[in-house]
């Protein structure tokens, strides 16, 4: 395929849609990092990222030709990406748990010393631990608002839930994690060295609503 | 309302979790394996068995002919008829994957991938097997025909295809082997081609430019068919065999007993231009270009074409963007450049950017130029 304008989202999908594999590996590459990034997060350190985004292109390509632009494709993607890290923690339930690493979960930033990504490490795995806890919806509701910057609307739109129950997850997963963190003995320690941190800067997604 | 602590740890800590970038991924291997999954998902007809004890004869003694670099052999009176081969079969295997199988097409044709490198499309009805994919990918093609797509590289022999006593050594190229009975075809697309005995120093290879179509017995000698006739007459080894049905040497005073062909050795032509009176009087200028001369001149020209595309190509960090086109220039017998083409066209910037450069490209001039067609795939 030539590629001398970058095609329409709309066009690549009609071409993936009609056999054509150069496009659907150009739709890999467009969307291989966010997909990747929303199952890390989905994850939440269990089980192999590359296998469950490997997944998620398969199961892209075999339902494509099915999709019918009645809504954005990114949705429809986050949609898949959803169903399969769900399927992925179920079947996952049986099997013994691989230890997280700090660094699976945070990536080393230029400009941050080793001290400080542990640390960051550490508190991002602490996170992730307590949203483990939540119920597969709330924390799927969470994680797409607070994480991905989705929309109530898109999230329900995602998830195939009305927006109002959208909401009501939100909610009582921002309550419920509250008082879980309370409850996670790593996160007194956590909690003063956020006292020494600067965290109003950078904020790479947009705020959620 | 004020948050209450857990509130604004919450916070903070979504606020870190939001920084971390996207995981790292190994996307080559991803990319890989999900081609694989879904190519085994298209339940091809195939079948693959365990490898044969029996070793095929001496390959280990085959010249690293970096002479061999472009093959270009085309059917006479056809259209283009060597269409890009993944794109024309239903299935695919990792060919970087499959040791020293046995691959049978059946109904359907199989195309074997190996990523980067080369993609072969074995025809329906059809076996091969792979003997080789470290640094040389080399197919032994035991029934049927095969089509290759090599990625033009300057390593010498990318992809070599044995057809019983007969191997094909290609560079980059486009081209086709068929086993039809007891005579070899080669189809070449793009390029130059060696077509020779398997066993090395029995007879120099037939070399052989684009477009054009090759006859060849199994030992590797060429069958040239009577220009107007059906007889089909066997010509010495060492004689290329054109699709207007002229002889041409492949090298200028070589016998058929010379060693193997280098790096320099001048590649039969078929240039369709007919080569100047005054180029032709000067016994100073080649009759050809050399397969390194050539070489080097591309080597040019895809730097130049990726300069461009990288400059005027709009890009980030998180976004690649991937072109592929395929360029054809022709050579003037001076050396200069004429008739730069890509196809399909590269956005007008690039053009703008590449076509003046290439213009300006000077190769060594030779009695008949030539005429230079090669895919290109641009990655900013």
């Amino acid at each position: 395929m030539a590629v001398d304008e970058p095609v329409a989202p709309e066009e690549l999908v009609r071409r993936c849609q009609a056999g054509d594999r150069a496009a659907f590996g150009e739709l890999f590459v467009r969307h291989r990092a966010d997909v990747a990034r929303l199952v890390q997060r989905l994850l939440g350190g269990q089980g192999d990222i590359e296998d469950v985004v490997q997944e998620v292109f398969l199961q892209v390509h075999r339902s494509l030709k099915d999709f019918r632009f009645g809504a954005r494709f990114t949705t429809w993607l986050y949609r898949v990406s959803v169903n399969v890290v769900l399927m992925q923690r179920r079947s996952a339930r049986s099997r013994p748990k691989l230890v997280e690493t700090p660094e699976g979960l945070v990536p080393l930033e230029p400009g941050l010393s080793p001290e400080e990504h542990a640390a960051r490490g550490r508190r991002v795995q602490a996170f992730y631990r307590v949203l483990d806890r939540l119920s597969e919806k709330k924390r799927v509701a969470y994680v797409l608002h607070e994480l991905e910057g989705l929309s109530p609307s898109e999230i329900a739109e995602t998830v195939s839930a009305p927006v109002l129950t959208v909401r009501t997850r939100l909610f009582y997963a921002r309550r419920e994690l509250a008082v879980l963190l309370r409850e996670e003995p790593s996160l007194a320690g956590i909690a003063r060295e956020l006292d020494e941190i600067d965290l109003t800067e950078g904020q790479p997604h947009k705020e959620p609503a | 309302m004020k948050d209450t602590p857990s509130q604004r740890l919450l916070s903070a800590l979504a606020r870190e979790a939001r920084r971390a970038k996207a995981p790292d991924l190994d996307w080559n291997r991803v990319e890989q394996r999900l081609f694989a999954e879904i190519d085994r998902g298209d339940k091809a007809e195939i079948a693959v068995a365990k490898p044969s004890a029996r070793r095929v004869s001496a390959w280990w003694l085959l010249p690293a002919a970096a002479a061999f670099a472009f093959l270009g052999l085309h059917k006479p009176a056809q259209p283009p008829a060597v269409s890009p081969p993944v794109m024309a079969a239903r299935t695919s295997l990792d060919g970087d994957g499959l040791g020293t199988s046995l691959l049978e097409a059946k109904d359907q044709p199989l195309i074997v991938e190996h990523p980067g490198r080369a993609s072969w499309t074995l025809s329906a009805h059809s076996q091969a097997r792979v003997l080789g994919h470290a640094d040389v990918i080399r197919v032994q093609l035991l029934a049927g025909a095969l089509e290759a797509r090599v990625v033009p590289t300057r390593e010498p022999e990318r992809f070599v295809v044995e057809v019983a006593d007969t191997r094909v050594a290609v560079h980059g190229t486009v081209f086709r082997v068929t086993r039809d009975g007891e005579r070899n075809v080669v189809d070449v697309e793009e390029g130059v081609v060696a077509v020779g005995p398997l066993a090395r120093g029995t007879a120099a290879p037939t070399l052989l430019r684009a477009p054009t179509h090759g006859e060849f017995t199994l030992a590797g000698a060429p069958i040239e068919k009577a220009a107007q006739g059906d007889a089909e007459v066997t010509t010495p080894a060492g004689v290329a065999v054109s699709h207007h049905g002229k002889r041409l040497p492949t090298a200028e005073g070589s016998s058929p007993q010379d060693a193997p062909a280098s790096p320099d050795a001048p590649v039969a032509s078929v240039t369709q231009s007919a080569a100047p009176a005054e180029a032709s009087a000067n016994p100073h200028i080649a009759q050809t270009l050399t397969i390194g001369e050539v070489e080097s001149g591309v080597s040019s020209v895809v730097a130049t074409v990726n300069a461009c595309f990288r400059e005027s190509t709009a890009g980030s960090r998180d976004l690649r963007v991937v072109a592929h086109s395929t360029i054809s220039l022709d050579v003037l017998p001076n050396g200069g450049v004429a008739n730069v083409d890509f196809t399909p066209p590269l956005a007008p910037a690039v053009l703008l950017c590449s076509k003046p450069k290439l213009l300006e490209l000077r190769f060594p001039a030779s009695v008949e130029g030539a005429k230079i067609v090669r895919h290109l795939e641009l990655t900013r």
